[in-house]
């Protein structure tokens, strides 16, 4: 229910320190608003675990409906979850949003799907198997470019065990020591 | 530089958990989950706070009436004017001074709320923060205070701290004595779209708009802060996060703004011959008994407003009485509908009229849906918690997405223009209104009549608020799209590890959204459903709300309530779900069956027999049956015990058994002739948060049976147990809380034998075969890409059902 605004990206550049100072200065005006209203939030969550039985790694989102829906559909009577080109739209746009890096390579991400429920969205994605030990980095920036006090929590579930992390505006990829097989 | 904030960082992280508790368990790691609150946590009852949760014999408040003169200045978007405020000191203390809360300070530049402000990223600026920072820039915000006048006219001193203003009195105001003092003020308001906020202007601006502005008026008039009991006077700074507390008072206010500008407010209109033509109060007169909305301003009314401003200004007068603060909206740009609501209870108005004040942009949503909304959530909440108590209950339409006030809210979802100009609205804008509506006017409950203080507990109105409305979503229609209140829907954010207890103060909370609406909201559910059952449960909740009822509870009053209106101790419930960061994980780890020795050596040594058979026999024997062995060559070497196996009985044994069962009591006898069987089952708590375990046991016989074990099978260990289950029936698998209504947050672990239980991503893989769009339209992806492709087509048409 916040105005869906673009975000551009003022990236402090290592080579220019002229142009480093600027985009401090600006920070320092750079206030995000709270607007944390009586009943609103903008946050996600994401699960990733492994699937013994499949052998997959999933990985799942859950975002609000009535977040995600204005950010892609201009036409949302028409039921995306009824097209083709709506259930593809989310996974694209999920794919663009979620990253995750082992070895400094993008771990390739399929796309299974996604649904609504009551006031979620969930989107499905699966991931090849994952070597045990490796570390895991996850970038998550899905609504971000929307809502600027998005909050997105990233829970990875192995062996029971959570290990959680948030991801704001701006945050860059965070780690996740991927251990299936701790026992 | 940077080696000092370590050291500082490290200090303090050793520092913290260092708690002045006077008892504690200091050998082993024995955790008493069920160790009681009172005097603990909880404070020590006294005269105003009784040991039953209830308002003491000498329950007082304070009381603080208004008479206000507001105008507004609709082109430079400002509002100036004066309030009259009667102070009547209820406690026993005699004041010095009285502190006013002045939170449009708030948007001051050197705010403690702006300063105090983090940035997510440490390179990075959204164009709406670079706007507000823009805007914020040029911006002049927070109170003129153009003068603190005592009752003569006097100017009395006073000083302006960040939010609040301390005035200092001429002579201390005792206990039980009344003052009056005014103060002369005036301030911008917000551009609300763009600064954020509870309240600010909105304009319709754009190409193809009507140029006209909404105006809601929110924090707009100094405000006495709270002296109470428990904290004396509430001076926490507003940061922007932590909403409000504030007295109860009846309030007179004139609010004068251009003569076509239709205003919404808190409380009774007073003068509308003067405001209204004599067709809208005829509508109005109509509305009182409508079955559905009526229009009091058309939307062909509103659209003629829009097209032409009149010169001059009107005076809208509003009288209200027992409420803790005042709002208002105005615009030309509002549709205005209504509709009477009678609950016939006592303590609600004969007719409480519903309404809403919208713009034509959120249209044909608010006309269809806002009004109802209302009236619906006035009429279930009376039911649930205590009867709404003013004469309206007013929803507006603008630029703030969702707030509350005393007889009024905010709400702000509309439906959108496409870029070919078609207006449409998906299914979760609507139930986004309808939910968000609902929240708003359920505040009208909790914390505007029950007055509980959101500065330091937002979880006391959020969350009992958020559990109300799941309550009023589930009896708008049937599966209702809830989005809060669901067990099942709190597991995620339970299991994960950034989390603060729901006892913490409202700054410092992580996971706003989470902490203070979700998991209460979830509690309170499960509560209900799962532990209290909705008798007992009903009862406690509408006794809190009633009991405090236009008084300030606290927490601890919640608790002692709830449980001393339902006879149940719930100490371990609010330490698990309220006092601590514990996840629900119950994990059945074994069953084992057991039957009773019969100790008739016939009987037990056929079941020895049958008990070896079911052994697998030795391999090497197998493998050796070929072999001749000594025995076979010289049977000599077999005597009396190769012809009797280890099993044998000897009639020694059977007299002996025969004398015994002489000897027994007839319920001996009982239990050793039992066929029941004794079934072993143990279970360990993964997640901490001590629960009841609810267990559905499967029977050979096709039969199921549930047995709910209540929470304190955990009280001498929190972590592993074993119960006992009889039964004469095959026990072939247990399943812990079949129904998903613990949140229990890993299901996996909930049945012996495990079963596989499909990811959610399965299960969606799984109904994704049954009834799959791609292949109904004949069109398939690869694995790497989204892009479709035309399917190819097999030779056997598969059924598609």
């Amino acid at each position: 229910m916040n105005p869906v605004a673009p975000v551009i990206s003022v990236k402090a550049s290592g080579g220019n320190p002229w142009r480093f100072c600027l985009c401090l200065i600006l920070l320092s005006f750079a206030l995000l608003p709270k607007s944390v209203e009586a009943h609103q939030a903008h946050a996600g969550i994401t699960e990733i675990s492994w699937n013994n039985n499949t052998g997959e790694v999933e990985i799942t989102h859950r975002l609000y409906a009535h977040d995600l829906e204005p950010r892609l559909f201009q036409t949302p009577l028409s039921g995306w979850e009824n097209t083709l080109e709506g259930i593809e739209k989310v996974g694209r746009y999920s794919h663009a949003k979620f990253m995750m890096i082992v070895d400094g390579e993008p771990v390739p991400l399929s796309y299974v799907g996604a649904e609504p429920e009551g006031e979620f969205i969930y989107i499905y994605f699966t991931a090849p198997e994952i070597e045990n030990g490796k570390t895991i980095v996850v970038r998550d920036s899905l609504l971000m470019d929307a809502f600027d006090d998005q909050i997105n929590l990233v829970n990875v579930t192995l062996n029971g065990q959570t290990h959680s992390q948030y991801f704001r505006y701006g945050d860059k990829g965070k780690t996740f020591l991927w251990q299936p097989l701790s026992d | 530089m940077q080696r000092i904030i370590g050291a500082i960082a490290l200090f303090s992280v050793i520092s913290t958990p260092v708690f002045a508790d006077p008892i504690s368990q200091t050998k082993g790691s024995f955790q008493d989950k069920f160790r009681q609150l009172e005097d603990e946590d909880w404070p020590t009852p006294n005269g105003v706070r009784s040991a039953t949760g209830a308002p003491g014999s000498q329950y007082w408040q304070q009381q603080a009436d208004y008479k206000i003169k507001i105008t507004l200045d609709e082109g430079k978007r400002h509002l100036s004017g004066s309030s009259e405020i009667s102070y009547t000191n209820n406690s026993p203390e005699s004041l010095p001074y009285l502190w006013v809360q002045l939170d449009q300070n708030r948007f001051r530049k050197d705010s403690l709320g702006e300063l105090s402000a983090t940035t997510g990223s440490s390179d990075k600026i959204s164009y709406r923060a670079a706007r507000r920072a823009m805007v914020m820039k040029s911006f002049k915000g927070g109170y003129d205070i153009l003068g603190v006048t005592d009752a003569n006219g006097k100017a009395l001193p006073y000083t302006v701290v960040d939010t609040l203003m301390r005035i200092d009195l001429p002579a201390p105001l005792k206990a039980g004595g009344k003052t009056r003092f005014k103060i002369d003020y005036a301030y911008n308001i917000v551009d609300a779209k763009i600064v954020g906020g509870r309240g600010g202007y909105e304009c319709f601006t754009k190409k193809d708009e009507d140029g006209n502005c909404i105006f809601e008026i929110s924090q707009w008039y100094p405000r006495i802060s709270v002296f109470s009991d428990y904290e004396g006077w509430h001076n926490k700074a507003f940061l922007g996060r932590g909403e409000f507390t504030l007295e109860f008072g009846s309030y007179d206010v004139e609010i004068t703004v251009p003569a076509d500008l239709v205003v919404a407010s808190t409380g009774d209109l007073m003068n509308p011959e003067e405001v209204m033509s004599a067709e809208q109060r005829q509508r109005f007169d109509k509305a009182r008994t409508a079955k559905s909305p009526v229009f009091i301003v058309t939307p062909a009314e509103a659209a003629a407003a829009e097209k032409k401003k009149v010169k001059g200004t009107k005076t809208w007068k509003f009288h209200a009485d027992d409420v803790r603060d005042f709002a208002w909206a105005a615009s030309r740009k509002f549709i205005w509908d209504s509709m009477g609501v009678n609950l016939n209870l006592e303590g609600s108005p004969d007719t409480i009229m519903a309404m809403s004040f919208y713009p034509k942009e959120a249209e044909p949503l608010w006309s269809a849906y806002s009004t109802k909304a209302v009236a619906h959530t006035v009429a279930v909440y009376s039911k649930f918690t205590t009867p709404y108590p003013w004469p309206k209950a007013i929803s507006v339409n603008g630029p703030v997405g969702g707030m509350e006030y005393p007889m009024i809210t905010f709400n702000g979802p509309r439906p959108v223009k496409d870029d070919d100009g078609n207006l449409t609205y998906s299914r979760r804008t609507k139930y986004g209104l309808i939910s968000v509506i609902i929240h708003e006017i359920g505040h009208a409950f909790f914390p505007m009549t029950v007055n509980s203080d959101e500065r330091q507990w937002t979880w006391m109105d959020e969350g009992l608020n958020t559990f109300t409305q799941y309550l009023a979503e589930r009896e708008w229609e049937e599966d209702y799209p809830s989005r809060r209140g669901e067990p099942k829907n709190i597991t995620n954010y339970m299991k994960s590890q950034f989390q603060v207890p729901i006892m913490t103060n409202s700054e410092s909370i992580l996971q706003f959204g989470n902490n203070a609406y979700g998991k209460p909201a979830t509690a309170l559910a499960i509560l209900r459903e799962t532990i209290l059952g909705r008798e007992l449960f009903d009862k406690a909740f509408a006794t809190y709300a009633n009991r405090w009822r236009f008084k300030r509870p606290t927490p601890y009053d919640f608790f002692r309530t709830m449980e001393e209106v339902s006879g149940v101790d719930l100490d371990w419930f609010w330490r698990g779900w309220f006092y601590s960061t514990d996840h629900v994980d119950i994990s059945i780890d074994k069953v084992v069956k057991g039957t009773i020795n019969t100790q008739n050596p016939d009987v037990e040594a056929d079941y020895l027999i049958e008990r070896d058979k079911t052994e697998p026999a030795s391999l090497t024997v197998a493998r050796n049956a070929d072999i001749e062995k000594w025995a076979d060559r010289d049977p000599s070497v077999l005597d009396f015990y190769n012809k009797n196996g280890k099993h044998a009985v000897s009639d020694g044994q059977r007299k002996k058994y025969k004398k015994s069962l002489k000897d027994m009591e007839p319920w001996q006898k009982d239990i050793l002739s039992t066929k029941e069987n004794f079934y072993f089952l143990t279970f360990s708590n993964k997640g901490g948060l001590v629960m009841p375990i609810l267990l559905e046991l499967s029977y050979a016989d096709g039969t199921r049976e549930n047995i709910n074990l209540p929470a304190e099978v955990w009280k001498n260990n929190p972590k592993k147990i074993t119960t006992r289950v009889m039964s004469e029936k095959e026990l072939i698998s247990v399943t812990v809380d079949p129904r998903w209504q613990t949140a229990d947050v890993d299901v996996e672990n909930n049945t012996y034998p495990r079963r596989i239980i499909p990811s959610r991503l399965e299960v969606f893989k799984g109904r994704k075969t049954r009834k799959n769009l791609m292949q109904k339209m004949e069109k398939a992806v690869n694995r790497d890409s989204l892009v479709t492709h035309k399917a190819k087509k097999s030779k056997k048409g598969k059924k598609d059902e």
